[in-house]
């Protein structure tokens, strides 16, 4: 791992294009507002705080998801990808880096629902699992967006896949609503989703849900799990170097 | 012992989507410092062949040593000693041509005031430094083309792989590019190109193979892949003689409005004392690769 090229190609792809394009922030904390607000409207005042954890988890999964757009980008518009393949950067440093890139882009947006998050409580376990779970989440779906881009065959398809990914892992999971809304049938799908433990673990903490130890150390450990797991099979299995 | 530049034995690459074969048996060796360049039409193999050596691509089989390292086993080392310009790349628009190489070079490792020298040093070389601190969506497509090789050059790699760099250029930014090419084999490394353009190959190639079909079809230097083809001049006939006419005075190709009568150097000059008798229009010149490249390439549709 190499903590500068990861700086700075989060630096190059990230902030120096936000700063000279400000518009591109824009769309990528859309979607959580939007559904905030909905939330807001429909439900009412009492579930603002499952739709402000909601919404902040989206941002995170939409700053990962956004990697497959821009991979995808890289590697058939750009051909940056092919530069750095044929280079001293690892495909572990190239996703870290265009992962950071990404969460530049929703910095404002973390930082707009980070305030009401924080002034929610104050304990000390609130404010790691904000910290803690959203980072998480992010790089699970930036190594699962990065896997995907590789095997995508053109741009448009890329943001197709970007969209789907999005659907998959924040509005069908139980994200913005309970998990008991599900069918006990079907329950067990949607712990196969990283996003629901994030929910769960979040929800938790805010009080608004009461898990038990067991629960709580068995969502911790799939996250943790999910992520090693799946950084793993993206830097063995991605088409870094094509087949 | 020096290692070689290049060394590929019996190199096959076949996509697996579509079952192409790309690659067919591509044995060959660059051993000097110098600029060897593929050339072939499209679809030829070229870029195929360089994306495997730059190792972006797996072969099928065959070996692949790149400054004496194999491409599958030493990928690293490989990738440590070369840069790469791909073809039909494209800039960052809001990036300036400053920021896309000093960037670049940041991110393959190189510190801070090294990367700024580099910087400076290769957008002088490529009259970029009065756009340095344009929006590359404001810039041409040539100007946007020179950020790319721009960016392959600065790194300073012992082997520069660049494909199809002077596309869309106009003949003078060509001409640029052909001598900075020239300039980095004097004083920095090897470079491996491919190209169309074949008065490109002509001027700027120590070694020259052209692919066909995924096979290598000739290879050498300029002058010995002008003995490809037998006659030694081409005398390009606009008006004066009649086709039966000329068919005593050498091989005849038809080209577009005219008729190339290849021949040796007695019979060509021949050919235009009649013409000047005549009053008609001929243009004399050598074989080039022009030639060359249209023999081989007929030959083997014929085959």
């Amino acid at each position: 791992m190499n903590i500068k090229t990861i700086m700075m190609l989060g630096y190059m792809y990230g902030f120096l294009w936000l700063r000279r394009n400000m518009l591109s922030m824009i769309w990528l904390f859309s979607t959580p507002f939007t559904i905030l607000f909905l939330f807001y409207v429909v439900a009412g005042e009492g579930a603002l705080i499952t739709a402000l954890i909601g919404s902040y988890i989206m941002l995170f999964v939409n700053a990962g998801v956004g990697v497959i757009g821009d991979a995808v980008w890289n590697k058939h518009e750009l051909k940056f990808q092919d530069i750095l393949v044929a280079s001293p950067v690892t495909v572990f440093d190239y996703i870290a880096g265009i992962a950071l890139a990404e969460i530049f882009f929703t910095l404002p947006g973390i930082v707009v629902l980070l305030i009401p998050l924080i002034l929610y409580q104050g304990s000390f376990y609130w404010l790691f699992t904000l910290v803690a779970v959203p980072t998480i989440t992010w790089l699970i779906v930036s190594a699962i967006s990065f896997y995907f881009s590789t095997y995508v065959p053109n741009a448009r398809n890329g943001w197709q896949v970007g969209v789907l990914l999005n659907l998959l892992l924040t509005i069908l999971p139980p994200v913005f609503y309970p998990i008991e809304k599900i069918p006990d049938a079907i329950r067990p799908i949607a712990y196969l989703v990283p996003t629901t433990h994030s929910a769960l673990l979040l929800k938790n903490s805010a009080g608004i849900i009461q898990l038990g130890t067991i629960d709580i150390l068995f969502s911790w450990s799939y996250l943790l799990i999910a992520l090693v797991t799946l950084t793993l099979l993206t830097i063995n299995k991605a088409q870094w170097r094509e087949n | 012992m020096v290692a070689s530049i290049l060394k590929t034995i019996n190199l096959s690459k076949i996509y697996r989507r579509g079952k192409i074969k790309a690659l067919t048996d591509v044995s060959l060796e660059f051993n000097d410092r110098g600029v060897l360049t593929l050339l072939g039409r499209n679809g030829a193999g070229k870029t195929t062949f360089l994306r495997v050596i730059s190792t972006q691509l797996m072969p099928t089989s065959g070996k692949v040593f790149v400054l004496g390292y194999d491409v599958v086993k030493e990928a690293k080392a490989v990738r440590n000693n070369i840069a790469v310009m791909p073809q039909e790349g494209a800039t960052l628009p809001p990036l300036t041509p400053w920021d896309h190489v000093y960037f670049t070079l940041r991110i393959k490792g190189i510190s801070k005031n090294v990367a700024k020298e580099y910087t400076n040093d290769v957008l002088e070389k490529l009259d970029l430094m009065q756009y340095k601190d344009v929006h590359a969506d404001r810039l041409s497509g040539g100007l946007r083309q020179r950020i790319l090789v721009a960016m392959a050059m600065a790194y300073k790699a012992r082997l520069l792989l660049l494909d199809e760099p002077t596309l869309g250029l106009d003949p003078l930014s060509r001409r640029k590019i052909w001598k900075i090419v020239r300039e980095y084999c004097k004083n920095v490394g090897s470079v491996i190109l491919t190209t169309h353009y074949l008065d490109e190959a002509e001027v700027l190639s120590d070694q020259v193979v052209i692919l066909n079909n995924g096979k290598v079809l000739a290879n050498g230097t300029v002058d010995e892949l002008r003995n490809f083809v037998k006659e030694k001049v081409k005398i390009e006939v606009y008006s004066g003689f009649l086709f039966e006419e000329l068919q005593s005075y050498g091989r005849l190709v038809p080209v577009a409005d005219r008729l190339r009568v290849l021949t040796n150097e007695k019979t060509a000059q021949e050919l235009v004392n009649e013409a000047i008798k005549r009053g008609a229009r001929v243009q004399t010149s050598p074989i080039t690769l022009d030639d060359v490249f249209v023999e081989l390439s007929t030959e083997v549709e014929q085959e």
